[in-house]
């Protein structure tokens, strides 16, 4: 990882100076989701791209993508005896153990224990679809080499009996269901399909609406992304996108 | 609130020369840190901050970081190689003899990496502050900076776990066990505020961009309660590209 983010580095370091006349930088903050997996999070990212002489783009360009959700559970934890502990649901075993909610002022105990975290590393090439006075739509495509972190439940596990021995009398439970957790963590390349509208604030600032589609090649996941974008031409140059 | 905003006034006024672009926009990538710069597997910590220059030694800054890591969990590690797969655990009941199925494998993507780091941490703090730059001279600028910080944290953590001393499943079969546990999984999402201190340096490749190196701390108000001890503390180090406009 660590020569990942070296290399990384190092190439921007490298490629910022050059040649910054047709060269933007790029910042991006959003919305994705993991399809398939009821999640709901945020993407953020910046990069560099640069203008050919017809107008197409090409960078690279890092981001993360966070997701979470609760899907593999029952909507009601509480009702279904759920052992995770929620704010409606503290005390799935009934007795306090160690701490409850209201030792975490501020905190939360929420069910969404399903997390998809992405680093990517973007190659990217758009190319312009139109060209307005003010407005660019620029379709693209990219190669994307991800390090991926995820936690999710993949079941639950029915227990018609706990007896809890501890701290007083054995205390005997009913009907209450344990999730099953899974963890993978792996690197892996997606290819990812880009569609950026974009419109020229003034002669060095663009904003955009950038959508991404990260179909992930060996895992076979897709990563949806849907974000706003503010691009910034070095040196004041005339590349637009 | 009100002397913060009249110093800031006349600083703005009376200090220095000022260049006549006063926006920035800065791009940062670097490594994350827990409290007590304990480094984690992590994910490079990306950052995206603007900057208004109110005069040659003051400026005020926002940044937005997005710093994901992971790390073992201390409270199970569960059968004979040590590795969380789940929640029930035993060291001689097996994971088909609670589930009736086969115990899932690790191992998608093209280069699968360990997934003994079951514990997910993320911190997403926006800072908001003040930033004094004691030398900023025509090749270099030093940052020292402190803000008021907003911090979206969502984790699975300090999860704790019940002793069983028996097991009836589904099926009707009894597992009589004293070594079982059965862990209590606990998921936080918090929004806590807190302060940011920053220290940075960057090297003026032209008027309009700086590269630089920044170290900053991310805390939380603890108001001297025990209550806030599930809030997390991060730092990091990040290199930095600021575009003027």
């Amino acid at each position: 990882m660590r020569k990942v983010i070296y290399s990384t580095l190092l190439l921007l370091t490298v490629l910022l100076p050059v040649k910054a006349q047709h060269t933007s930088m790029l910042a991006d903050y959003g919305v994705s989701t993991s399809v398939g997996k009821a999640s709901l999070g945020y993407t953020l990212s910046f990069g560099m791209m640069r203008q050919t002489k017809g107008r197409a783009l090409w960078g690279i360009d890092v981001d993360h993508i966070f997701n979470s959700s609760k899907q593999g559970l029952p909507d009601d934890l509480a009702a279904e005896q759920v052992t995770i502990r929620t704010v409606e649901y503290p005390r799935p075993y009934e007795i306090n153990t160690f701490w409850d909610e209201t030792d975490f002022h501020g905190h939360q105990f929420q069910a969404k224990p399903n997390r998809y975290f992405n680093f990517n590393i973007n190659a990217t090439y758009y190319h312009p679809l139109a060209l307005g006075a003010k407005i660019r739509v620029l379709l693209g495509g990219g190669l994307t080499l991800s390090y991926r972190d995820e936690m999710e439940v993949i079941g639950l596990v029915n227990l018609d009996q706990l007896h809890i021995p501890f701290p007083g009398p054995v205390l005997i439970l009913n009907d209450r269901k344990v999730p099953i957790y899974h963890y993978d963590t792996y690197m892996d390349i997606a290819l990812t399909p880009r569609v950026l509208l974009s419109y020229e604030l003034s002669d060095r600032i663009r904003l955009g609406l950038n959508q991404r589609l990260y179909t992930y090649l060996f895992s076979g996941n897709v990563v949806y992304t849907s974000s706003l974008s503010v691009a910034m031409n070095l040196k004041g140059s005339a590349s637009k996108f | 609130m009100s002397r913060l905003i009249l110093i800031l006034g006349i600083l703005a006024c009376c200090s220095g020369t000022l260049h006549s672009q006063r926006h920035s926009v800065r791009f940062s990538l670097g490594l994350g840190y827990e409290d007590g710069l304990i480094l984690i597997r992590a994910a490079p910590a990306i950052g995206i901050g603007y900057d208004y220059q109110l005069s040659k030694r003051f400026s005020l800054s926002a940044n937005l970081l997005s710093h994901y890591r992971s790390m073992p969990d201390f409270y199970f590690l569960n059968d004979a190689t040590g590795r969380l797969i789940f929640d029930i655990s035993s060291p001689t009941i097996e994971f088909e003899d609670i589930t009736g199925s086969a115990r899932p494998t690790s191992g998608k993507g093209l280069i699968p990496l360990d997934p003994e780091f079951t514990v997910k941490l993320l911190s997403l703090p926006l800072d908001v502050g003040l930033t004094f730059h004691p030398i900023n001279s025509r090749r270099h600028i030093v940052g020292m900076g402190i803000g008021l910080t907003f911090t979206y944290s969502s984790y699975n953590w300090w999860r704790d776990y019940m002793p069983i001393s028996r097991l009836v499943l589904e099926d009707g079969t009894v597992i009589d066990e004293y070594d079982l546990t059965v862990s209590l999984n606990t998921e936080f999402h918090s929004f806590t505020m807190g302060f940011s201190t920053k220290l940075s340096y960057a090297y003026k490749m032209s008027e309009q961009y700086h590269l630089g190196i920044r170290f900053g701390n991310y805390d939380v108000f603890d108001f001297g309660l025990d209550a806030f001890r599930g809030a997390l503390s991060v730092w990091d180090s990040s290199l930095f590209f600021t575009c003027k406009f």
